[in-house]
């Protein structure tokens, strides 16, 4: 049986790589040739244009030789992938506005990986998609449809995948478990936009100079760690993540810089917040209407406004600790490192502009700032951290560390300046 | 000449009063720069866009008509001038108080309210012959409208299930919790198919 299988194989790839007249059929009918290929058989296309769109609903791998594209522009999707157990690799997709996704995945298994997808359609459509992956997958667009979106699609897991001029870089909605590891979405809406989909892992992404970098809304269960949103600055509501009815989630280590606003937060409950480093963003943090949050051991250096809640922390207080600030006044006469002058901070100026934006002509006026004084926000708008670090304790970036290698050469090449100088000085 | 200056001052009178009086029109969508008051979506200018002009010439916009009414909701002082929503036909502004509305579970609205607008009820009610369900509501029926959620309903079920005794462990598959909930829903009033929540964007 075997025998016969491998047989079959052979002669599949045969009929592909058999000379011209077999790639002129491989372009007018590769549908029948991947009907033809047995469940669990592999198919290798010979670089070329492929202008049909595929169906793969046995367990079977497709593999395109470098320069392999496969071109649509009618109502059916480039690729469609159903069934279970289908691998797709090394292919470039190609697909314009009519089409509804350049290739759309249901059912379970699945794995794609190396492809390329330049569409102006939706990148990749999961609907029903359970347990596939996807890696190294290139996509860009027109700005007008998602990258890659997900419904009622649970336990999948995407890596290293870039994505480029899309409306949201991956959409979840109604989708659970789904793992983002490694990817980098940029110039587009938002690059992650999670709806109503509970228990996402998103780790190590990049996203950047996107309205919002990452979307996160009704979620809860979930882990966003060791991500960067930075640069996402250009449009009057950019930030650098936004959770919006977020619960029960965990958001450590990420590095949120140079955002309009870094960390917008609102009605969201028992999110541990650490160990995010929070810089040179407008307003670092933006709090409204959270409770019971716990928000400590983050570093907010260098923005314009560290921290400010508006409209109130909706009856509920959040536990705001031992974050480091670098504008406020420390004062550590205990010696455990946490200053005794508890950090406040006062929304004074931002409710003003909430109400009037011309406001904003008035930033840092010395007027403002003894208004500011005079009439002071009510207790509950104002921000307090009851004990600051004195030191900035959120991990540094490896990159960053002094190493030895480094050291020494320091060492060589002052040695070498004292020895010129030296000598230099005798000969004179 | 008296006559004259009775005359004059009784059209000066009328038109200071017409100038001071001010006309309240919709404003048009920037999808650049506008977002929703309530969930901080951008507002597309589609078929679900809502707007308010507050009394004092403010304008606020919604990307969905249930965004609208939470913030009514939360904001009973704000006086409010007049409220427009989008035709879902002709995406054109109409005024919340003369449209029609047709609220049904498959219909993917942004923020899953799955409300939309029509001019008339002859437009809401061939929606609904062409779509094949949906409950037709007039201005007033909306008032009384739920605005819940299906993803409010399962928020619901869950801590329901919570409150039995359930272990959360059931609650991290996704598959596992929506047959739960399927069956669950049996002695209830709710239809608890997640796969009609959706948002369109």
């Amino acid at each position: 049986m075997k025998t016969i299988m491998n047989l079959l194989l052979l002669a599949g790839i045969l009929t592909i790589f058999g000379g011209k007249g077999a790639v002129a059929e491989a372009e007018t009918s590769l549908q029948a040739l991947i009907n033809a290929v047995p469940e669990g058989g592999t198919l290798t296309l010979k670089a070329g244009t492929y202008e049909e769109p595929l169906i793969l609903k046995k367990p079977i791998t497709l593999i395109g030789e470098k320069g392999t594209f496969i071109k649509a522009c009618s109502d059916q999707p480039a690729i469609t992938i159903t069934g279970k157990n289908v691998i797709l690799k090394g292919v470039s997709v190609i697909g314009c506005r009519q089409i509804p996704a350049a290739v759309t995945v249901n059912g379970r298994n699945h794995h794609l990986e190396d492809l390329v997808i330049n569409s102006a359609s939706i990148g990749i459509k999961l609907e029903s998609a359970v347990n596939s992956s996807f890696k190294n997958i290139e996509i860009s667009g027109q700005g007008k449809e998602n990258g890659i979106e997900l419904w009622e699609s649970h336990q999948n897991a995407f890596e290293t995948i870039t994505i480029v001029r899309v409306q949201d870089g991956i959409y979840l909605e109604n989708s659970h478990n789904n793992t983002l590891l490694g990817n980098h979405i940029k110039e587009s809406r938002y690059g992650i936009h999670v709806m109503f989909s509970d228990h996402a892992t998103i780790k190590k992404n990049t996203s950047t100079r996107n309205v919002t970098g990452a979307m996160v809304m009704e979620t809860s269960g979930s882990t966003i760690e060791d991500n960067k949103f930075y640069g996402n600055n250009e449009s009057v509501n950019a930030q650098g993540m936004l959770l919006f009815d977020v619960h029960d989630s965990t958001i450590r280590d990420n590095m949120i810089s140079e955002n309009r606003v870094g960390l917008f937060i609102e009605n969201s409950t028992g999110n541990e917040i650490t160990s995010n480093k929070i810089t040179t963003n407008f307003v670092g943090a933006q709090i409204m209407k959270t409770a019971e949050n716990a928000i400590e051991d983050n570093a907010f250096i260098g923005n314009v406004n560290h921290i400010q809640a508006i409209g109130g922390m909706g009856g509920g207080t959040n536990q705001i600790r031992h974050n480091y600030w670098d504008s406020a006044l420390k004062l550590d006469t205990d010696g455990d490192g946490k200053s005794n002058l508890p950090y406040q901070a006062d929304p004074y100026f931002l409710t003003l502009i909430k109400e009037t934006p011309e406001y904003q002509l008035f930033f840092q006026h010395p007027g403002l700032i003894l208004l500011q004084k005079m009439l002071k926000s009510p207790a509950g708008m104002v921000v307090t951290d009851v004990a600051p670090q004195m030191e900035q304790s959120t991990r540094e970036p490896l990159e960053s560390q002094p190493s030895i290698l480094t050291g020494a050469l320091s060492l060589v090449m002052i040695s070498t300046s004292l020895l010129i100088i030296f000598y230099g000085r005798k000969q004179i | 000449m008296k006559k004259h200056l009775l005359l004059f001052t009784i059209i000066s009178i009328i038109l200071i009063a017409g100038c001071g009086k001010k006309e309240i029109k919709p404003v048009a969508i920037n999808e650049q720069s506008d977002k929703c008051e309530v969930c901080h979506m951008a507002v597309k200018d589609d078929g679900f866009a809502t707007e308010l002009i507050l009394e004092n010439g403010k304008a606020l916009l919604f990307d969905d008509i249930g965004c609208m009414y939470k913030w009514l909701g939360e904001n009973e002082g704000k006086e409010v001038a007049n409220s427009y929503v989008k035709d879902y036909k002709s995406k054109e502004w109409l005024e919340l108080e003369k449209a029609s509305f047709v609220y049904d579970k498959p219909i993917k609205t942004p923020m899953a309210y799955n409300v939309i607008a029509f001019s008339d009820e002859k437009a809401a009610k061939s929606f609904i012959e062409e779509h094949g369900s949906g409950d037709l509501l007039s201005y007033d029926k909306l008032q009384h409208h739920s605005w819940e959620r299906n993803q409010d309903m399962v928020n619901e079920m869950k801590g329901k299930m919570h409150g039995h005794g359930d272990s959360g462990e059931m609650d991290k598959n996704g598959s596992a919790e929506e047959h739960r909930m399927n069956m669950d829903d049996s002695g209830g009033n709710h239809d608890m198919d997640k796969s009609d929540s959706g948002a369109k964007h």
